[in-house]
């Protein structure tokens, strides 16, 4: 114990060079703590803002499935010759009502949207020709021009959640309007054709076996298409109506069935355990869930990069840290040969002459820390908000580049997805993903290892010098 | 204590230029040792073998028949031996207090936290209260010399060595602190060895020891 009251009465005692031994240890340890409040921000904001980029669960038709029965009825089709005009399609499988609802009550599923569609033909109006469609001919354009996506709501649907559509006149689709025949057109639509909120239009649909029908659609609301270049050269986008999808079931005479959900997961990080849940209850021969984590996944990509940025910054100025007290120390104990030497005359043992050099260098360090954490706050916050900048801005040509090769001719479908993918994820870069560079506890229990860590390799580095010490040479004068 | 020297040959760098050889000397309790030579003959460095800092080339020393290295060198200086060197050694760092507080805390004395003691120990070689208690640095080269002294009376060890422990104190003080050693052996039967190039000095010893051509010859019985 007596050598903790020397190292108290030489701290005291030398104070400019304590002073000094503070200052660089509180600068050392100012570094090393922003590098950890950097790392642990970074992995808290890899959880919270990859959760809010979300992912999605889609319940579709198993193509694979329906590719397969759809060659087997070619195969019939052509031993049985000819079958009139009838082409083999690809069958649309659909799932009950009762089936979604009962998905939608697992945990984790935070909401749902449903997206039924027929392709409907205009009856009294006309739909919208894309002008540069080159094999548009090819298309009968009044037999099914017309798109009808019967949604759950359109507030949920990805077209208008993306921002991509935006309500121009009177509302959207809402629960509400189960089983009306409330339509939201496109401004397009609505323009070439004179149509107006509370206009009403009809659609004919055919069915399979080539029973034609009339539906009357209301229009409640009018929406204007922002993105507009769509790369789709077959279908012009301003031709979707959208209803809701008890509307579509009526059309297709499908009652209470549902071609395509999308569940939106509530915590992004548990989608793949809500999709094996999930896959209990549907037909996988006809169904299939895919789940979409991309965004998920790459921003939490990004983050994991600054936090093992960080990470590396942690290490790096330990190391140097160490190695600039570790030296100081060094030099200092070799200055203090002759006060060891004394001690050791007087009867003292070397490793207690050590451990009275340990603890000042835990007051020093712990001043330190105090300095280190009472300033670290300020200076992580800047060098927080750089990272995050830097970390945007590379993702942002990431993106540029990934939008170029979605774009690419017959996989309009695949692309659309794309942008609409990286749209969230550079939205909510920029918006909710600056790091939340705050103090923790833990962050100063860290940075007390990181102290302890430098303290022990310093007079592990002091130790040969006192170890060798020859108390003799206090006999020769100087 | 009986501290002997047994068979102590000592060189620095040759062992043909042996500064002693064959030295054997005995020091009993009770008595006032006094080692004289000339500058440069060896005393030091003598010194430096029985206050346990060093170890001679050959031979060695031993507390009642028992080699110091066998009791251990920390443990022979922690508690047999004390020692008021040349150039003093104070912890400058430290007031005289401190000082002497420190060494009897090393010394696992349980007078380390007695104030009253050490102040009086102070006081017995002229530092008063208010002295006692600035920097040892902000003292004169005679009062750090008496603080030194102090510091070895004050850890009580059975054996106490002094290498011209008068060398900066005036004639008044030189003769107070000789009768301290001589108080010393004779009232507590201490083991005191006062190494000196003073003759004069010297004579005040219950024995002379001389160190001369490299041999110890004891002058005075
Ligand atoms: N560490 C050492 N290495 C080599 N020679 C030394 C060392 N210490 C002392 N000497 C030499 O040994 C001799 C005796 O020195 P010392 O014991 O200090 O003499 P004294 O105390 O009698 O003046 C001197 O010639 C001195 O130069
Ligand atoms: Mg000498």
């Amino acid at each position: 114990m007596n050598f903790i009251k020397r190292a108290g009465i030489t701290l005291w005692a030398k104070k400019g060079r304590t002073l000094l031994l503070i200052v660089t240890a509180a600068v050392i340890l100012l570094f090393v703590m922003t590098g950890l409040i950097i790392q642990n921000a970074a992995l808290q904001a890899a959880k919270t803002a990859t959760n809010s980029v979300g992912s999605t669960v889609t319940l579709s038709t198993n193509r694979e499935a329906a590719f397969k029965a759809m060659q087997s009825e070619m195969s019939s089709v052509s031993s049985s010759s000819n079958s009139g005009s009838n082409r083999p399609k690809m069958t649309e499988y659909t799932t009950s009502l009762s089936a979604v609802e009962k998905i939608a009550q697992l945990s984790n599923v935070a909401s749902y949207n449903i997206t039924n569609t027929a392709q409907v033909a205009a009856s009294g109006f006309s739909a919208i020709t894309s002008d540069n469609s080159g094999q548009g001919g090819q298309f009968n354009n009044d037999n099914a021009a017309i798109s009808l996506s019967g949604v759950s709501t359109t507030a949920g649907n990805s077209d208008f959640t993306s921002g991509s559509n935006k309500i121009k006149n009177g509302r959207g689709i809402e629960t509400s309007d189960k089983n009306s025949n409330n339509a939201v057109i496109s401004q397009e639509l609505a323009k070439s054709n004179n149509l107006k909120v509370g206009s009403t239009v009809t659609v004919k649909y055919t069915n399979d076996s080539d029973d034609t029908s009339t539906y009357k659609l209301k229009v409640v609301g009018i929406y204007a298409d922002t993105t507009s270049d769509s790369a789709d050269s077959f279908r012009d986008p301003a031709n979707t109506i959208y209803t809701n999808y008890t509307m579509v079931n009526t059309v297709k005479n499908t009652p209470d069935q549902v071609s395509n959900v999308s569940f939106t997961m509530a915590d992004s990080s548990k989608t793949q355990a809500f999709v094996k849940a999930a896959t209990k209850d549907i037909n996988t021969k006809q169904m299939q869930l895919t789940s979409d984590s991309t965004a998920y996944e790459q921003t939490a990509k990004q983050m994991q990069t600054v936090a093992s940025y960080a990470n590396k910054i942690v290490w790096v100025v330990t190391v140097a840290g160490a190695l600039i007290l570790g030296l100081i120390i060094i030099l200092m104990t070799r200055e203090r040969r002759h006060e060891s030497g004394i001690l050791v005359a007087l009867g003292e043992s070397k490793i207690k002459i050590l451990g009275q050099y340990f603890v000042e260098l835990i007051v020093i360090l712990a001043i330190g820390l105090g300095i280190a954490t009472a300033s670290g706050q300020a200076m992580s916050g800047v060098v927080g908000k750089q990272l995050v900048n830097q970390s945007i801005s590379a993702a942002q040509n990431n993106q540029t580049g990934t939008n170029g090769a979605g774009a690419v001719p017959g996989n309009m479908q695949a692309g659309g997805r794309q942008g609409f993918n990286n749209h969230q994820i550079s939205g909510s870069l920029a918006n909710k993903q600056s790091l939340q560079t705050v103090i923790t506890p833990g962050t100063i229990l860290e940075l007390g290892g990181v102290a302890l860590l430098i303290a022990v390799l310093s007079v592990a580095g002091a130790s040969s010098t006192i170890l060798r010490l020859q108390p003799k040479k206090i006999l020769q004068d100087d | 204590m009986t501290l002997t020297v047994k068979n102590l040959s000592h060189w620095y760098t040759n062992p043909d230029e042996a500064l002693y050889r064959d030295v054997n000397l005995t020091f009993e309790d009770g008595k006032f040792y006094a080692i004289v030579g000339e500058s440069g003959s060896g005393k030091t460095t003598l010194l430096s073998f029985l206050a346990g800092l060093d170890l001679p080339a050959t031979g060695e020393i031993a507390v009642n028949g028992k080699a110091i290295e066998q009791i251990g060198l920390t443990a022979y200086r922690r508690h047999e031996v004390s020692t008021i060197f040349q150039a003093y050694n104070l912890l400058t760092t430290m007031s005289a207090y401190q000082n002497l507080a420190t060494a009897l805390a090393i010394t696992q004395s349980s007078r380390a936290k007695d104030k009253a003691y050490i102040f009086d120990v102070l006081a017995q070689v002229g530092i008063d209260e208010q002295k006692a208690v600035k920097s040892v640095q902000k003292l004169s080269g005679g009062e750090q010399q008496r603080v030194a002294i102090a510091r070895s009376l004050a850890v009580d060890a059975p054996i106490v060595l002094a290498d011209e422990a008068t060398g900066n104190l005036d004639h008044d003080n030189s003769l107070k602190i000789i009768e301290l050693f001589q108080n010393l052996a004779h009232q507590h039967g201490k083991t005191v060895i006062l190494i000196t190039h003073d003759q004069a000095l010297a004579l005040k010893a219950d024995k002379k020891i001389l160190l001369e051509k490299q041999r110890f010859t004891q002058v005075k019985a």
